[in-house]
């Protein structure tokens, strides 16, 4: 994949992500909205004196997140000039965790002041106060089980379908290729993708009714609309995860362009984009239409940290719905949030140690006995010479492309299973910026690209190989 | 029928699903033979202990409130049964309350006003 490629399904990413956070976290017309900034929407804000100050904030978040969001669109603009694979890559992860940064900061700041207008205006939080209405207990659902378990289903059968190919029990002919195994531990993460849209469908059907009202059918009539939006969202996600995985094994058994590839990526991210913002739109306009009947609010902003986290250690629930944005999120004071929380902060930390790690130990390749072994780490790959059918010296890397199917791809460092000029299946090991490496072809057809850490060991290693 | 749990109220939280849920039926939210939640369903939405709720129906099962069974769960029952008399723990609370009341300078037409007003009818 080319650098330019990379960063345009960066931009169909993080573009739309920030106008849809945008228009959501920060809507002109805050009186229709249950929460503002994250804090619930009380008619004391709508009237004097607090009217006039709440509009301030609420336009002052929005000015900054406009701001922000107009920055980051043109970023990412001139971020499509940038040329080399690997730098694009780096920089763009750097502006992402940057720009998700930056969209919540007014977000955050918004909500601080808004939790002041309310201690000044001498609301104080019902703590430990909520409401239940025990006509909608249980009985509010908007998800159809079979609708979201068919593509599940047919996607589990793609699945097993490429491990039998992988395993020898079906034959394929004719323009037809069997993936590598890694090439089915794609397809098969793109399936748990799926089955994770699933889990979190379930999750928000089942999450706790609000109660808005004392009105048992305006709350039945409030939860059902929202969780059909939520069912409808995550089966059409689903369905799109299914096409998008068949369309990449189709992709991988008849060695699908590097552009077509792209163009897919490309679509798929933009459908899902597209989904986000009706998604949107709708859960706005149920926020909107309900807006006149609330008559009871379960105030629990004093939990929300930033308006973002949500600690109630009264709460026995696991999930709750979000204060900012969409969906749901965990109550870090519950026994399973403090789990997940402990999750998240140990894979950033194992992933940050494992990527320093990656970045400063260097590469080294040499012949051991009657075998090349290149080494990382660990032992990544150990050739034997008699397996070697033809070894060939690539003077410039850069004339190649090299598309990451399952590994790493660093500044420095690519390694793990690649599609090179189109060829998936290809074992890569080398140093990128060297832009040079050795090239062995084994006798059972699987294309190794390899160097060490600095050009002149490569091609030491290269000199012994051919002699 | 909205029920409020306050979780840091001195009132067990058991008690307050039963009192709310006796108020219930008294002034018509919950009608005669309606359904109430499971326990395991009321438990998740309220997200308290199952038991806490068990312990709500157990004593409106008692007390002739509710009736459950297997099948079809908890049922506000059809017929409840008339004692015609006020059970000598809620006399010692309505006289607290009453004298609550005349300590507050709140009058006695004022207050049996209230009590109507309560009472229905």
């Amino acid at each position: 994949m080319t650098g330019f490629g990379f960063g345009i399904i960066m931009f169909i990413c993080i573009v739309p992500v920030l106008w849809i956070s945008f228009a959501y976290l920060y809507p002109k017309k805050w009186k229709e909205r249950k929460l503002v900034l994250g804090v619930n929407n009380r008619k004391e804000f709508k009237l004097p004196p607090a009217e006039e100050e709440v509009e301030a904030i609420v336009m002052k978040s929005r000015r900054q997140a406009l701001y922000i969001s107009i920055s980051c669109t043109v970023i990412s603009a001139l971020l499509l000039l940038l040329h080399g694979y690997f730098w694009v890559t780096f920089v763009w992860t750097l502006f992402i965790f940057a720009a998700i940064f930056l969209s919540m900061l007014p977000f955050i700041l918004g909500h601080r002041d808004m939790m002041a207008v309310k201690r000044r205006l001498g609301i104080v939080s019902d703590r430990g106060v909520s409401y239940v209405d025990l006509k909608m207990t249980g009985s509010v659902h908007a998800l159809k089980i079979v609708s979201i378990l068919i593509p599940d289903l047919f996607g589990l059968a793609i699945v097993i379908f490429a491990f039998l190919i992988n395993l020898g029990a079906i034959k394929l002919n004719g323009a037809m290729e069997a993936t590598s195994f890694l090439g089915t531990v794609l397809v098969g993460v793109y399936w748990l993708v799926g089955l994770l849209f699933t889990v979190i469908a379930f999750l928000m059907d089942n999450m706790k009714n609000s109660v808005i009202s004392t009105d048992s059918d305006i709350n039945v009539n409030y939860n059902r609309a929202k969780k059909k939006t939520w069912a409808d969202l995550s089966v059409a996600c689903v369905w799109l995860n299914t096409v998008y995985l068949l369309v990449l094994y189709i992709f991988f058994i008849f060695r699908g362009s590097e552009m077509l590839m792209m163009i897919s990526i490309g679509l798929y991210i933009l459908i899902l984009m597209i989904y986000m913002a009706l998604f949107v739109r709708g859960t706005s306009r149920i926020e909107a239409r309900y807006q006149k009947e609330i008559s009871l609010i379960s105030d629990d902003d004093e939990y929300w940290i930033g308006g973002m986290l949500y600690y109630n250690p009264e709460d026995r629930r696991l999930m709750v719905e979000k204060h900012a944005g969409i969906g749901g999120t965990v109550n870090f004071a519950h026994p399973g949030g403090k789990i997940v929380g402990a999750f998240l902060v140990l894979s950033i930390a194992v992933s940050i140690i494992w990527l320093g790690m990656l970045e400063a130990t260097p590469i080294r390749i040499g012949l051991e006995g009657d075998k090349l072994v290149c080494h990382q780490l660990r032992d990544e790959y150990v050739i034997p010479l008699s397996d070697m059918e033809t070894v060939e010296w690539i003077g410039d890397t850069t004339e190649h492309s090299f598309y990451r199917v399952a590994g790493v791809g660093m500044v420095t460092l690519l390694k793990g299973d690649f599609s090179v000029d189109g060829k998936n299946g290809c074992k890569v090991f080398l140093n990128p910026a060297d832009q040079v490496c050795i090239r062995i072809v084994t006798k059972s057809g699987t294309e190794y690209y390899i160097s060490g850490a600095a050009a002149e060991e490569s091609r030491a290693v290269y000199e012994e190989l051919i002699r | 029928m909205i029920i409020r749990i306050n979780e840091l109220s001195d009132v067990p939280i058991y008690q307050q699903i039963r009192n709310q849920i006796v108020m219930g039926i008294s002034d018509g939210s919950l009608a005669p033979g309606e359904q109430l939640p499971t326990v395991r369903a009321l438990a998740l939405e309220m997200g308290i202990n199952t038991m806490t709720v068990s312990k709500a129906y157990q004593q409106l099962k008692m007390e002739g409130y509710i009736m459950t069974d297997r099948k079809n769960g908890a049922r506000v029952r059809m017929e409840i049964e008339k004692a015609g008399g006020i059970s000598e723990l809620n006399k010692t609370e309505l006289k607290r309350i009453v004298s609550e009341a005349r300590l507050s300078g709140v009058s006695r037409q004022e207050l049996l006003d209230l009590v109507g007003e309560y009472y229905g009818g």
